[in-house]
C-alpha cells in the first residue's frame, strides 16, 4: 500500500485522539489551572519534513491543520496557516543539523514554540484570545511543550522506523 | 530582468498565492456565519465517525472513575438525599398547587402563552477543541435530529452554551466560556427585584463569566442565580440556570454594574449534555391566541 496513505492514516487518528481521549485526561477537566495542549499532529508533521524534506512537510501541514480548522474552529486558515509554516521551516533548518534525537528534540521544542505563538497571535488579533501574553507563557505554553516534548520522544523510534523505511523505498524508486 | 525571474520561479509564486488565498479565507470565515458550507459539514461528519469511536471507550472509561468516586461518598450522599427528598413531597405539592393556580389566574386574564415550553434532546459529547482558544465541543446530534443553530445546550446542573452549526449527523456547540466576540446571551439576576443584564465575557483565569449593563441603582447580593432570560434570542427559553454571583464592581465609567458569575455547571467535564429545543409560541399556540382574543372582545360587548 502506498505509504503516504499510512501516514495520512496516522496522522488522522492522532487528530481525533486530540479531541476525544486526550480530552478526558487533561488537567483542567481535574480542576487544575494549567492547560497542557495536546499538539500531536504538530508532532507527526514535524517529523515527516525532518524525513521526508521540506516540501512534504508543508503540505501534510496544510492538509492537517485545515482538517483542525474545519472541526473545531469558526475561523478557517489559522491552523492551516501555522501547521504549514512549522511543517515547512522544521524541514528546512534539519538541513543544518545532522540527525540525532536530542536535535531533533529541540528542533520540536522550537517548531511547536514557534506554532503556538502564532496560533495565539492570530486569535488575539480576531479578538479570540483574550489573556495577556504572559499568563499564557505560564500556564499554557510551558507545560504544553513539555507535554509534547516527551510524546515526541515517545514516538521516536517508531516514527524514524517508518520514515526511514518511506525514505529508502522513495530512493530506490529513483 | 529580475522581474522576469521573480515570475520564473514557480514554487515562489505558487507559496505566494497558498498564502494571500489562507488570508482571505480568514477574512471571509472571521464573521458570525448563520450556516457552514458544504464541505466542512462533510468533514465534521466523517470525522464525528472517528470522534464516536474514540471518545465512546474513553467516555466509559470517565464514567468508570467517576463511580468509583461516588461509591466513596455514597453513604454520606444518602442521608443527605433522604432530608431532601422529605422536603420534595412538601415542595412538588406546593409547585402543584402554584401551577394551577398560575393556569386559572391565566385563564381569567385570557393571557397569551407561556413562551416557556421547551423539550431537552439527550446527546453524547464525542469531541472537544484540543486547545482553549476555541472553546467548541462536539455532539452526536446533528440536523437529522432536528438540532438547529442558535439552540442552548445545557447540562443537569446549568446552561454550557450553544449550537453553533449543526451539521447532518453532528454539531459543533460553542461554550459560554467563547463567549467573546459579540456572542451576548441576555439574563436575570433573580434579586428582590428582576434585573435585567448582558452576559458578554469570560475571565479564562479564574473560570468566571463577566454579565454587563446592570442598571445602577440595581440591588444586587452575592450568591443571587442568574438564569437566561428568553429575551434576545428566539431559541433559547427563560428561566435556565447560568450560576450565581461571586462579585460586584462599578463599570469602568460608572454608568452601569458589573456582575461576576461562577457558573453553575462545570465547562470541563461533559460527558452527556442536553440540546434545549423550544416550542416557538407563533407556531403552537395560535389556536389559544386567537380564543384569548376572542375572550376579550365578549368581554367588552358585554
Amino acid at each position: 500500500m502506498n505509504p503516504y496513505v499510512w501516514l495520512s492514516a496516522l496522522l488522522t487518528v492522532l487528530l481525533l485522539l486530540e479531541g476525544t481521549v486526550l480530552q478526558f485526561v487533561s488537567p483542567d477537566t481535574w480542576g487544575i489551572t494549567i492547560q497542557m495542549i495536546p499538539r500531536f499532529v504538530v508532532v507527526g508533521v514535524i517529523y515527516i519534513a525532518l524525513y521526508l524534506g521540506r516540501r512534504k512537510g508543508l503540505w501534510y501541514g496544510l492538509i492537517f491543520g485545515l482538517l483542525q480548522d474545519i472541526l473545531y474552529s469558526d475561523v478557517i486558515g489559522v491552523y492551516a496557516f501555522g501547521m504549514g509554516l512549522v511543517g515547512y521551516f522544521s524541514g528546512l533548518a534539519f538541513k543544518l543539523f545532522h540527525q540525532g534525537l536530542l536535535l531533533i528534540l529541540l528542533t520540536m521544542i522550537v517548531s511547536i514554540l514557534i506554532y503556538d505563538l502564532v496560533i495565539y497571535s492570530f486569535f488575539s488579533m480576531f479578538g479570540i484570545a483574550s489573556v495577556n501574553l504572559q499568563w499564557m507563557m505560564m500556564n499554557q505554553l510551558i507545560p504544553t511543550l513539555f507535554l509534547n516534548a516527551i510524546f515526541a520522544v515517545l514516538i521516536y523510534v517508531p516514527m524514524k522506523k517508518i520514515l526511514e523505511g518511506i525514505e529508502l523505498e522513495e530512493e530506490d524508486r529513483e | 530582468m529580475i522581474l522576469s525571474n521573480f515570475f520564473a520561479n514557480k514554487r515562489l509564486i505558487v507559496l505566494l498565492s497558498s498564502l494571500i488565498i489562507l488570508i482571505i479565507l480568514m477574512g471571509v470565515t472571521l464573521g458570525e456565519r448563520e450556516n457552514a458550507t458544504w464541505p466542512e459539514k462533510f468533514v465534521r461528519d466523517s470525522m464525528a465517525l472517528g470522534q464516536g469511536i474514540f471518545s465512546q471507550p474513553a467516555q466509559s472509561f470517565s464514567r468508570f472513575i467517576d463511580n468509583i468516586q461516588h461509591m466513596y461518598r455514597v453513604y454520606e450522599e444518602n442521608r443527605i438525599l433522604k432530608q431532601n427528598l422529605d422536603r420534595l413531597a412538601q415542595l412538588s405539592a406546593e409547585v402543584k398547587r402554584l401551577q394551577s393556580e398560575n393556569d386559572r389566574l391565566r385563564e381569567m386574564l385570557g393571557a397569551k402563552s407561556t413562551y416557556k415550553n421547551y423539550q431537552l434532546r439527550f446527546a453524547e459529547v464525542i469531541g472537544r477543541s484540543p486547545d482553549r482558544w476555541n472553546q467548541v465541543i462536539v455532539i452526536d446530534l446533528g440536523s437529522k435530529d432536528g438540532i438547529k443553530a442558535g439552540m442552548a445546550v445545557v447540562t443537569a446542573k446549568g446552561m454550557i452554551g450553544r449550537v453553533q452549526s449543526a451539521s447532518h449527523f453532528s454539531s459543533q456547540v460553542e461554550l459560554l466560556s467563547d463567549i467573546e466576540r459579540g456572542n451576548f446571551l441576555s439574563a436575570i439576576i433573580q434579586a428582590e427585584q428582576t434585573v435585567y443584564g448582558v452576559i458578554e465575557g469570560y475571565d479564562v483565569k479564574q473560570n468566571i463569566l463577566i454579565m454587563r449593563k446592570i442598571p445602577l441603582g440595581a440591588e444586587i447580593k452575592q450568591g443571587e442565580t442568574v438564569i437566561t432570560s428568553g429575551l434576545g434570542d428566539p431559541a433559547i427559553p427563560p428561566g435556565i440556570i447560568i450560576g450565581e454571583i461571586v462579585g460586584i464592581s462599578p463599570s469602568d465609567y460608572g454608568l452601569t454594574q458589573v456582575a461576576y458569575i461562577k457558573p453553575s455547571a462545570d465547562f470541563y467535564r461533559l460527558n452527556e449534555v442536553y440540546v434545549v429545543e423550544r416550542y416557538l409560541p407563533d407556531s403552537q399556540h395560535q389556536g389559544e391566541n386567537a380564543e384569548g382574543d376572542k375572550r376579550e372582545q365578549e368581554a367588552q360587548a358585554q
